[in-house]
């Protein structure tokens, strides 16, 4: 990148910081003295991906070792792909400036699906071939990471290979192994042949779809020289032994999650049937409490940030909570560090235990209620009751909170309107509440809000079986739902369920919905997730122009014995699991955790252990 | 407890950092130093530190002021405090001085200013000659209020001069900078492109100084 023409786009941009580099504890290096530079690349802005938890441990695993140099790049911001264009300029990394192009390996991390658009945003802003089938000798390899990669197939056409699962090792060995062909002289199909022999790693073009006459997958045929389907992901069981970044990045400018992290366990024990999280992440592994603690410290020792989190699905479902706490607790006090612990549950936050902790955790409390009545609660096993969540507010206004935010999902299976009107009685019953406190904050009034999502099935879950509930009637459902609160102490806030529905069709699409994909980015859709960039009509204009009819992937229930494309990846939970599951659903039938009973969910196949052995 | 200031350089890319970015780079540097810092006290405790006259967006320095306090009364060399602190900061600040504060914020009267701008510089240097040596420049902002002023430029220029540097035009000035009043000096750039209506480019505008009344350099 010319330095000038640097300088020109920056001076135009509303946050030029964003495309610097230059943060504490970013790495640079001379690319002469490595063998692969790999390019990360994050579909979001700078702030989005610099607060994700995937950005720093792969930057740090990559980076470690002496024969990469791995580099960042985010998706620019609207008003600077306007300067892009007018300089002509082509995307480059935040630490040498590089373009895309020269990279050997470019790794994206898929944590959503309404970022596919900026793939190939970044893609083309960086001149890299758009499909894999185009890419020839000379480009890049593109590999795709991340959570969206239990359902890799609509995206499949637009990468080289898929690393599956817990990518902390499976980069350094796709690069290494793409080294070591390109010292042997092999072609792009013989390397990706190879890398197809690293676990985790699934190449999507050494397989073929095949199809029934009504549309529906009947198969895949494995290419010469392809591993059998299903292939399975990588699991990393020691989390002791899991490399964990100690001086990240500390980003100059604010992000969104803007401290550092802590990862103390993987998995989840839950089990809720909505939760896709819950079913990809398992087995359940634990870090130590000890050195969660030293980590935590030295996190902060080494960036100076006066906040830390605890980052997992369900911090409370440590073992070792008191120890963790005791551990850290004082030290915080003592440090004037603030404890972040976004994931620990209402039942767990009572005693002396509490008591410390409302010194060190902020302000607000919020409860991922899900749904409004407790049989509704039951269908997705969402095992907190109406009573929990009462007395983890009683006891909280007690404490002089005022706020409470609760968190609910509309359109899930089996859902009537009694459930939706149960969410703001359930509202109303906590405004009630506080004011029959006579030790209530005085002089005070409450503030209870909703923030109500529109439910997603989402593949590897029970509920994969299950089609959206419709952009018409969620609205209707949201519309009545607001039209019940009585109560200005009440918010509501919904999300809109035009998104939900496309996010559906990405989610649980074929190979042949990365057409739409692709039209949609040509009518001009980025930043989906985003309201500046979401744009329904581009998206139902690239449905009718390519063909796809996105009902049949968003709306359709389908039958449990049904071929579906995500089934060619193997994430642990076996498919006869997830329909027992589905089953006790539809009946409100709940699962107990994970510590209480294992329930056969299949990931034990991989690990070859019980995976609570003291149970 | 004792006063510290340091001085420090914001060049490069770290110009592209806010006023706010700056004190939370710095929060965070002092915060990893180890050093006993001094929190504000009240409910919503923070370390302190004071900058005293704030830079914009884009703009560079040479010379940027911070205070803080240690608790401890033990005095602490100069050197540690530099090497601590610049090895919690990011790409683009140098703290190079640190002491014992000599003068107060609110003696700061002047900002030395460097503008360098790429272009024409033949062209910049007889058209900046004429728009200079007239006895009114007219610059307009808001207040605070948002009520838009006309105020003559003139009178915020206590000492001007201007040069070529190969392809650059540059322009020296100290500029009034004081808590009542003081003129920005992309105001004045601005002003003067958009008067003789020739192209510049990659205009860099760098604090060389921070000046007292008596314009001594202030410490
Ligand atoms: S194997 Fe059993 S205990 Fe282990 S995650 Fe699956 S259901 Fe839970």
């Amino acid at each position: 990148m010319n330095e000038s023409v640097f300088n020109r786009m920056l001076a135009e941009v509303q946050k030029p910081a964003r495309y610097t580099g230059g943060e504490l504890g970013a790495v640079y290096k001379d690319p002469d003295k490595v063998d692969i530079r790999f390019a990360f690349c994050f579909p979001d802005l700078y702030e989005i991906g610099m607060s994700s938890q995937a950005t720093q441990i792969l930057y740090d695993v990559l980076n470690k070792d002496e024969s990469i140099w791995c580099e960042r790049f985010f998706a620019p911001w609207f008003d600077m792909r306007e300067q892009m264009e007018k300089e002509g300029a082509e995307l480059f990394s935040l630490e040498s400036r590089t373009p895309l192009s020269e990279f050997d390996v470019i790794g994206f991390t898929l944590q959503y699906e309404m970022s596919y658009t900026n793939v190939l945003y970044m893609l083309e802003l960086g001149k890299v071939k758009l499909l894999s089938s185009e890419r020839g000798e000379n480009d890049p390899f593109v590999v795709g990471g991340g959570p969206c990669t239990c359902n890799p197939e609509p995206i499949a056409e637009f990468f080289d290979m898929f690393s599956l699962g817990d990518g902390e090792e499976t980069d350094n060995e796709i690069c290494h192994c793409i080294a070591e062909c390109r010292r042997r002289g092999l072609d792009r199909r013989q390397t990706l042949e190879a890398c197809a022999g690293i676990e985790g790693v699934y190449v999507p073009s050494l397989y073929e779809p095949e199809y029934l006459p009504d549309g529906r997958l009947s198969g895949y045929r494995a290419l010469e020289g392809a591993p059998a389907l299903p292939v399975r992901k990588r699991i990393f069981m020691d989390m002791d032994e899991a490399p964990y970044p100690l001086n990240p990045i500390v980003p100059s400018m604010a992000v969104i999650h803007d401290r550092p992290s802590v990862e103390v366990l993987r998995g989840c024990i839950r089990g809720c049937r909505f939760c896709q999280a819950g079913f990809i992440y398992r087995p359940f592994r634990c870090k130590d409490a000890s050195l969660i603690c030293t980590q935590a410290k030295a996190l902060i020792d080494n960036t100076g940030y006066d906040e830390i989190s605890l980052l997992s699905l369900s911090t409370s479902d440590h073992p070792q909570l008191e120890e963790i706490m005791d551990g850290l607790v004082d030290w915080s006090i003592e440090k004037k560090v603030n404890l972040s612990l976004p994931s620990l549950r209402v039942d767990s936050f009572t005693g002396t235990l509490a008591q410390k902790l409302r010194q060190v955790r902020e302000s607000g409390l919020t409860f991922a209620a899900e749904a409004g009545t407790q049989r509704l609660r039951n269908v997705i096993n969402k095992n907190i009751t109406e009573e929990e969540i009462l007395s983890g507010c009683e006891d909280a206004f007690m404490n002089g909170y005022t706020a409470v935010k609760l968190y609910f999902m509309l359109g899930l299976p089996t859902e009537t309107d009694e459930d939706v009107l149960a969410i703001s009685a359930l509202c109303q019953k906590i405004v009630d509440l506080f004011y029959s406190l006579p030790s209530r904050p005085k002089g005070k009034s409450v503030t209870v809000s909703a923030s109500v999502s529109c439910f997603i099935p989402k593949p590897k879950t029970p509920f994969e079986f299950c089609g959206f509930n419709g952009v018409e009637e969620l609205r209707r459902k949201q519309q009545m739902l607001v039209g019940s609160v009585r109560s200005r102490k009440i918010d509501i806030s919904y999300h809109d369920s035009e998104t939900s529905y496309i996010e559906t069709v990405l989610a649980k699409g074929d190979r042949r919905v990365h057409d739409a994909i692709l039209a949609a980015y040509r009518n001009g859709s980025i930043f989906d997730g985003w309201s500046e960039g979401f744009d329904y009509g581009s998206w139902l204009k690239a449905f009718e122009d390519t063909g796809i009819d996105a009902d049949f992937y968003a709306l359709r229930a389908r039958d449990t014995d049904e071929f579906e494309p995500w089934d060619i990846v193997d994430y642990g939970v076996s498919k006869s699991f997830l329909k027992r599951e589905y089953e006790k659903a539809v009946a409100a039938q709940t699962t107990p955790n994970c510590r209480e009973m294992c329930s056969g969910c299949g990931v034990n196949r991989f690990t070859g252990r019980e995976c609570f052995a003291e149970r | 407890m004792q006063n510290v200031r340091v001085f420090f350089r914001k060049t490069g890319d770290a110009r592209f950092l806010s006023h706010l970015d700056v004190m939370r780079c710095f929060t965070r540097a002092l915060k990893r130093s180890g050093f006993d810092v001094w929190y504000t006290q009240g409910f919503n405790t923070h370390i302190y530190l004071m900058f005293a006259s704030p830079l914009s967006l884009g703009f560079e320095s040479e010379y940027e002021p911070m205070d803080f306090r240690i608790v401890d009364d033990t005095p602490v060399a100069e050197s540690e405090i530099i090497d601590r602190l610049n090895s919690g900061l990011p790409k683009g600040f140098e703290v190079f001085a640190a002491s014992v504060p000599e003068h107060e914020h609110t003696d700061v009267a002047f900002s030395e200013w460097e503008i360098k701008m790429h272009g024409d510089a033949d062209a910049l240097f007889s058209a900046f000659e004429d728009f200079i040596s007239r006895d009114e420049i007219p610059v307009t902002r808001k207040n605070k209020k948002g009520v838009e002023r006309t105020e003559n430029a003139i009178e915020y220029i206590k000492k001007i001069s201007y040069r070529k540097d190969g392809s650059c035009f540059v322009i020296d000035a100290v500029l009034r900078s004081d808590t009542s009043s003081s003129l920005n000096p992309s105001l004045l750039v601005n002003t003067f492109l958009s008067d003789c209506r020739i192209g510049a480019e990659d205009i860099r505008i760098t604090r060389k100084k921070l000046l007292l009344q008596d314009l001594e350099i202030f410490k």
